[in-house]
């Protein structure tokens, strides 16, 4: 009896340490300072196809732009999308452009603490410096609203925001499309930036395990679980020729929403499309087309 | 002319008819018979698509075809098959939020109806600019900024048969496709 006792104590002393190491566990790497001229207009062109002002712009009850507040139903709870407008108090008004690089390329807050991949950080890691500068510089334009971000409202573990650290640990992914790859058209290198950062079209569209993390192994495939329920059709090049889709197409159902056999995209896609992929240039459009089908 | 009109919207209500029948079979009364309307508005849909991204060449009869088959399925012919408190059907698919949300589902019925006559009325101008841009337009369309919401199906920018009688079908047809995917992603679910 004497020695259960013992053992019970020494697990809970275990578990405790374990949890203070989680607690305390130091995430993210240190940034370097940004000393590039960031162009608002750019910036704000890359915040529209990247989802941010998507995301966090609740339309559909009228909040105030990137003011936050959308809520995403989930399995693991819901997640509301947080004030990203220059208020000093609720939200970014208060930041550097250092704590803007570690929140969008590392998916940690200025307080240290990990961002859930809710929050697409792991294709945002693809941005350069430049972006990030361009990005800030649209940000600071963005008038405040002192509207404080919602809690999230989620069940335990997931709840336990340092548990994120363990998530990292085990299914943190390098970012992938940084550097273009030699030998390939211009047009292919720009596609595959965009599709594998900013527009992180697999965040939908590529299947998540248990725990959330998408399974890179099935990249493009299709996802069930989305918000709301959602479920996302396969896009990999093999999979959109064999629905005889053409890069063409591709192009066209990114702008209009519209599919090729007249009708149209809706539920989460249709939301990309009016609030994002709608507003890229046809260059752009035409890049992530030629990627998606394995073009050259 | 009026003749060759009408026998085309008849084809292509007819083909969409039958394929609507086939896609929606198990549906019944009234839902079966707006998915077949909606059936028939893909298939118009596709076919001025093909005009524009250049596949086929431009036919001002075939728009005008389309867009009467447009016109006919929209406005209150639509709403009008979407009785408050109607029984459920499995096959279905359309959402709650019609109902509780009637007065936006309205406004863009309404607004596809306008939209459908604007295309009509400006079909024998062609398209414009087709070979600049596949969509005949490459603009930004305002993303250089960080304000103002994605949409452009606020009531602000509806156009009036004024505005759009200067106005190209190449320019028309985005905020029809726009119209249609802007209610699908509110007012239907996706099986």
């Amino acid at each position: 009896m004497r020695r259960l006792a013992q053992l019970a104590t020494v697990a809970a002393f275990a578990g405790a340490v374990v949890l203070a190491a989680v607690h305390f566990w130091p995430i993210g790497q240190p940034v370097k300072t940004i000393a590039l001229e960031g162009d608002a207009g750019r910036g704000a062109y890359l915040a529209r196809i990247s989802g941010c002002i998507g995301c966090h712009t609740n339309s559909k009850e009228g909040g105030k732009p990137l003011a936050g507040g959308v809520a995403f139903l989930t399995e693991f709870g819901t997640f509301y999308s947080p004030n990203l407008t220059m208020d000093k108090a609720e939200g970014m008004g208060n930041w550097s452009i250092e704590d803007f690089d570690k929140a969008v390329r590392q998916g940690v807050s200025p307080e240290g603490q990990p961002y859930y991949p809710a929050f697409p950080y792991a294709f945002y890691a693809n941005f350069t410096d430049q972006d990030i500068a361009d990005l800030w510089a649209a940000f600071k334009t963005v008038p405040a609203v002192a509207q404080p971000s919602k809690e999230n409202d989620l069940s335990l573990p997931f709840s336990y925001r340092p548990g994120l650290k363990v998530w990292r640990a085990a299914f943190g992914s390098e970012p992938e499309a940084r550097d273009p790859v030699a030998g390939k058209s211009d047009a292919w290198n720009r596609g595959r930036y965009l599709v594998e950062g900013a527009t992180h079209c697999g965040a939908c569209h590529t299947p998540r395990n248990f725990a959330g993390a998408r399974i890179l192994a099935r990249k493009f495939e299709g996802a069930t679980g989305l918000p709301e329920g959602g479920k996302s059709p396969a896009i990999t090049a093999e999979a959109l020729k064999a629905e005889g889709w053409t890069k063409d197409d591709l192009a066209f159902a990114l702008k209009l929403g519209m599919l090729p056999s007249g009708d149209v995209f809706g539920s989460l896609m249709g939301e990309f499309v009016t609030e994002a992929t709608q507003h890229m240039t046809d260059e752009d459009l035409a890049a992530v087309a030629t990627y998606l089908m394995k073009e050259e | 002319m009026k003749k060759k009109l009408l026998v085309a919207s008849a084809a292509t209500l007819s083909i969409g008819l039958a394929l609507g029948a086939f896609a929606h079979s198990g549906a019944m009364g009234i839902v079966k018979e707006r998915m077949d309307g909606m059936m028939v508005m893909g298939k118009s849909m596709k076919s001025i698509a093909m005009m524009v991204k250049g596949v086929k060449d431009y036919d001002a009869d075939t728009i005008k075809a389309a867009a009467a088959a447009i016109e006919k399925h929209s406005g209150e012919n639509m709403t009008k098959l979407f009785p408050k408190g109607e029984k459920k059907q499995k096959v279905s698919v359309a959402k709650d939020e019609i109902w509780t949300n009637w007065e936006e589902f309205e406004a863009l019925s309404m607004r596809l109806q306008i939209l459908s006559q604007g295309l009509a009325a400006s079909a024998d101008k062609g398209l414009s600019g087709a070979s600049d841009s596949m969509m005949g337009n490459s603009s930004m369309m305002g993303s250089g900024s960080m304000m103002g919401s994605g949409s452009m199906m606020s009531d602000s920018n509806m156009p009036t048969m004024e505005m759009m009688a200067g106005m190209s079908p190449n320019m028309i047809f985005p905020m029809i496709a726009g119209t249609c995917s802007s209610c699908h992603t509110k007012f239907r679910t996706e099986k």
